[in-house]
């Protein structure tokens, strides 16, 4: 398996991001909406009634930049103001960030619910301990 | 207890003696260490005697040492059966560090989630403070409330939330406004009525290390929220405790970090709704393709003199909304809730027997609806909304307007519209806006105000803004907005804050 990390080579457009869950999640394919809804945690729960667990990387790294324009169409700034409206009013918190895709990978292989994103590299389409859900190439949300 | 000593005995047979006297005036426990010690010394002695031993025979060794041991040519199947064997464990045990260093990892590496601290308990808010001048006109009855017509700065917003979340399905949210009230505070103050009284909170800091007769001004607490929340799924989350009101666009987004315009409108300046409730509410949402539909429903004591109760008729209410988020935001909302107000004082009516009666001083019914509307596209956003109350008194059971003795509110339909214009321009986080209001509330001025009002957002960064906003009221008798009856009670009204969520 790879081992490249984020900071090292941070994904340019041509480069696919893995949208990965973990392989007991009830999910084969997630489009731009419900990527949206988990990772803005107004889903929080799986089909199955399991929790979900939603890994974002720091807002500073290019892939949150790419995946947040992709899957929510808002920069930078606007999910920061985002995340602030979403506090004054009470909401719910916004998920763990996790810096290291490989940890990522990790993450959503051993934790059933976890769902999260990685550069399509890190990740095998034979995956057997994770699933591909979502791809995210050219700014667009596609099947995986 | 004997104390026979050790020194008592022949030094020849010190060794036995010395036992023996153990055995004699010692603790069964030292005994019980004695003894392991021996059995101890007879075991090293015995595995010495078994490294002296010769090699055991073959037969002797389990079966896999033996596979692995034995140097003949059939032995070749079961050493590499061996070292599958091992291969496979060495992978193993590979596996089981990597897990660790995971679990581990986990813990380091899985950092606060976006403007916040993942813990168990958070701690955050917001803060505004600025300038402002209320300009009534001379013959305004808004001079008999406004206690500064000058310009002034002042403290606004000192909100502090503390969010805990001991497990995964269980929370609490608490917000409080430190607030230098009741000092300053005006009693008895009214459009109509005469001197006020001004409290004063300065008290003698006794507890001063220079001599206690320094000053203190004390505050207080206001206690937005505090509610216990469960979640049990999207379509169902309960709260227990007093939460914000889900009526409409501004009670929910409540801070000034996260509203649009510096001032509230009327309708909720006036509290065409109660802005908090105290009792239980459940609420969820689900997804439907680019469309998210949720719901609000609560039973609580409603709109209460008191922190508890006066009667049995618990306000009901709810929310509705749909969202679409993409491709650009659209959200629409409705909004209700009925319920009874009750303001009582009990007297004794008689010492023998002893009584006490309960008086209704103040009674009514009210039901509000809403209807809400908002909508982002690139750097617009709009929002707009219409709520209505209606107020029916029992008999003989009417609270005062404004305070004004002898002057009683009238059953009456309340409503108000607003609409709002923001347009975020591409330099220096400059975003102006326009506000329209039009507020129906029958009082003994007028039938209702007209508030148009511009103002301007500077967006330092996401977390700082400075809100600037000038508004103009007009007192009107609605529906004639020409009409200059009440106009003598118009007034301008200027505000400016720097906002700060942390």
């Amino acid at each position: 398996m790879a081992t490249t990390r984020l900071g090292a080579q941070p994904p340019g457009p041509e480069t696919d991001i893995a949208v990965i869950v973990h392989a007991s999640a009830p999910a084969t394919r997630l489009g731009r909406n419900e990527l949206a809804s988990v990772f803005t945690v107004s889903r929080r729960t799986w089909g199955d009634g399991t929790t979900i667990l939603a890994f974002n990387s720091p807002p500073d790294s290019p892939l949150r930049q790419a995946f947040d324009r992709a899957t929510l169409g808002m920069d930078t700034d606007q999910v920061s103001r985002f995340w602030i409206d979403q506090r004054i009013r009470g909401g719910t918190r916004p998920p763990k960030h996790v810096a290291d895709p490989n940890l990522v990978v990790k993450l959503c292989s051993r934790l059933s619910g976890a769902i999260g994103y990685v550069p399509a590299t890190l990740v095998g389409r034979d995956s057997r301990e994770v699933r591909i859900v979502a791809r995210v190439r050219n700014g667009t949300v596609i099947a995986p | 207890m004997a104390s026979v000593t050790v020194n008592k005995f022949d030094r020849t047979s010190a060794a036995y003696d010395r036992t023996s006297a153990l055995q004699v005036h010692c603790r069964p426990d030292r005994f019980r260490t004695v003894g392991t010690t021996l059995m101890a010394s007879a075991a090293s002695l015995f595995a010495v005697w078994l490294a002296l031993q010769p090699v055991p025979a073959a037969a002797d060794q389990p079966t896999e040492s033996r596979a692995a041991a034995d140097p003949g040519d059939d032995s070749l199947p079961a050493l590499r059966q061996r070292i599958n064997e091992l291969g496979a464990r060495v992978e193993q045990q590979a596996a089981e560090l990597q897990a660790q260093k995971a679990s581990t990892d986990v813990t380091a590496a899985v950092s606060d989630g976006d403007n916040g601290a993942e813990s168990a308990l958070r701690f955050y808010g917001f803060a505004d403070m600025g300038l402002q001048r209320m300009m009534p006109r001379r013959s305004s009855a808004l001079n008999g409330i406004t206690p500064s017509k000058e310009t002034t700065f002042v403290l606004g917003n000192i909100n502090l939330y503390m969010d805990a979340q001991p497990s995964r399905d269980w929370g609490a949210l608490v917000e409080l406004r430190f607030t230098n009230y009741p000092n300053g505070a005006e009693i008895g103050c009214g459009p109509s009525m005469g001197n006020c009284r001004r409290q004063n909170t300065d008290v003698y800091d006794t507890t001063s290390a220079s001599g206690g007769w320094s000053r203190v001004r004390w505050g207080s607490v206001v206690l937005e929220r505090a509610y216990l929340e469960w979640h049990r799924s999207d379509l169902f989350t309960v709260r227990a405790g007093s939460f914000l009101t889900p009526f409409g666009i501004w009670n929910i987004d409540h801070g000034t970090p996260t509203l649009i315009s510096l001032m509230l409108p009327q309708f909720e300046v006036n509290e065409l709704f109660p802005l908090r409730q105290l009792g239980v509410e459940v609420l969820g949402n689900l997804h439907r393709g680019p469309w998210e539909l949720g719901y609000f429903a609560y039973v609580s004591n409603g709109r209460t003199s008191a922190e508890v109760d006066f009667t049995d008729d618990k306000m009901l209410g709810g929310r509705l909304y749909a969202v679409l988020h993409q491709p650009f935001r659209l959200a629409f909302g409705l909004s209700g809730l009925a319920g009874r107000y009750s303001d009582q004082e009990r007297m004794v009516a008689s010492l023998l027997p002893y009584k006490i009666r309960r008086h209704e001083l103040v009674a009514y019914w009210e039901q509000a609806g809403g209807v809400d509307f908002s909508l982002d596209v690139g750097a617009l956003r709009v929002r707009s909304e219409f709520a209505m109350r209606r107020v029916a008194y029992d008999q003989g059971k009417r609270d005062l307007n404004y305070g004004q003795p002898g002057v009683y509110n009238p059953d009456r339909l309340e409503w108000d519209n607003y609409w709002l214009f923001a347009y975020q321009l591409p330099w220096a986080g400059l975003e102006p806006f326009v506000y329209m209001e039009i507020y129906r509330l029958p009082t003994f001025v007028s039938e209702g105000v007209l508030s148009p009002s511009v103002g301007f957002n500077v967006h330092f960064t996401a977390s700082a803004q400075l809100k600037t906003q000038y508004s103009y009221g007009k007192f009107a008798d609605l529906p004639d907005i020409t009409s200059d009856r009440s106009s003598s009670h118009n007034y301008h009204l200027i505000g400016t804050r720097l906002v700060l969520a942390y």
